[in-house]
């Protein structure tokens, strides 16, 4: 391919969906490790990579503290912000001070139609009325 | 919108006029004339053939492509990738002329919509296309140009069930073969339909376009 040597010189289509992911403010949920972190006045999120059963595949695992019962939507969103998945929309009980949710909401990697999704860049959205928060993924 | 050729432009419709004028004023004006004055509705018949000689040298000269060295070209486009279609604008200014080839500056706005994403893209286009084309001058005549092109697209997402939103700026340089065939519908306005190919690109032809365009 022939490419004149200015910027943004790509084979890329000129109306193709670009790419928004990973953005300038690169985001990531603490691990969960520390399953007593959260307190009773604030929404504390935690997200980890781990079978969830014996023999199972790994998972992207996310849990939450809520203050009080609210409802919680979290979803996934590929490289060009198209909604892959949503994995959690539903009301949430309040979580005892120090403790998430268990069990934690899992992505298997698949979208909403149960096909693994491609390598790239992936961002999962958690909202719980006013709190809103990301985590990127790179599923290679 | 003639631009910078504007005063070669009614310098040669004054040209053209007078041209005219000398084989269409009625006989009696000019046998009145010659005996010192017009009257009045020799004036008129002056004025309206003056007018109509304006007109029909602007005609002609419209026909032959010389005349109007720029456009507005209203149009839609169907790109080959995720949006359905795209909304353009675009002006157009004939730059020069060399032996072969006639020089063109493009410059188009582009936006479209589709689900969560929405896109604006500023191009500009340097073209050239030959002069030995058939039927170049023609009422309906064929497009065929290459040239270079500069391109900003913005995009904009709209993240679904958040509070949120994404955006993106990306610029490019592509070479771009545009081929179709536009036509007069009258002295001012026609019509074009053209498809583009970019080169490099995933899907060569790319764009596929209907243009309104107004002298």
């Amino acid at each position: 391919m022939t490419c004149l040597a200015l910027v943004g010189c790509n084979s890329n289509s000129i109306h193709a969906r670009q790419p928004f992911f990973p953005g300038s403010e690169l985001t990531t949920w603490a691990a969960c490790g520390d399953k007593f972190s959260g307190t009773s006045s604030d929404i504390t999120i935690c997200a980890s990579v781990y079978p969830l059963s014996s023999g199972a595949l790994p998972t992207y695992n996310v849990s939450f503290s809520l203050p009080n019962d609210a409802h919680v939507l979290i979803a996934v969103f590929d490289g060009t912000a198209e909604l892959v998945k949503v994995l959690l929309d539903q009301d949430e009980l309040a979580s005892p001070p120090g403790f998430f949710r268990q069990p934690p909401v899992a992505w298997d990697f698949k979208d909403a139609n149960g096909h693994g999704v491609p390598a790239g860049d992936y961002r999962l959205y958690f909202k719980s009325g006013d709190f809103q928060s990301t985590s990127d993924v790179v599923v290679e | 919108m003639s631009g910078l050729l504007a005063p070669l432009r009614r310098a040669a419709l004054l040209l053209a006029g007078a041209g005219v004028l000398a084989s269409s004023v009625p006989g009696p004006a000019l046998a009145q004339g010659s005996h010192g004055g017009l009257s009045p509705a020799d004036s008129a018949a002056v004025a309206a053939a003056m007018a109509a000689s304006d007109s029909a040298a602007a005609a002609a000269m419209r026909r032959a492509g010389r005349d109007d060295p720029d456009r507005f070209e209203f149009g839609v486009a169907a790109p080959q990738e995720y949006f359905d279609w795209l909304g353009t604008f675009a002006y157009r200014r004939r730059i020069g002329t060399d032996a072969r080839f006639e020089h063109a500056l493009h410059i188009e706005l582009a936006g479209g919509h589709k689900d969560y994403l929405t896109e604006g893209a500023a191009s500009a286009f340097w073209f050239a296309s030959p002069k030995s084309i058939p039927q170049r001058n023609g009422r309906i005549r064929p497009i065929l140009e290459g040239g270079v092109g500069a391109h900003l697209v913005v995009q904009f997402a709209d993240i679904v069930g958040f509070e949120d939103w994404a955006s993106h700026a990306r610029a490019f340089a592509k070479m771009h073969g545009v081929a179709g065939v536009e036509a007069d519908l009258s002295d001012r306005w026609g019509v074009a339909i053209r498809g583009r190919l970019t080169v490099p690109s995933h899907r060569p032809l790319d764009y596929a376009q209907f243009v309104l365009f107004l002298r």
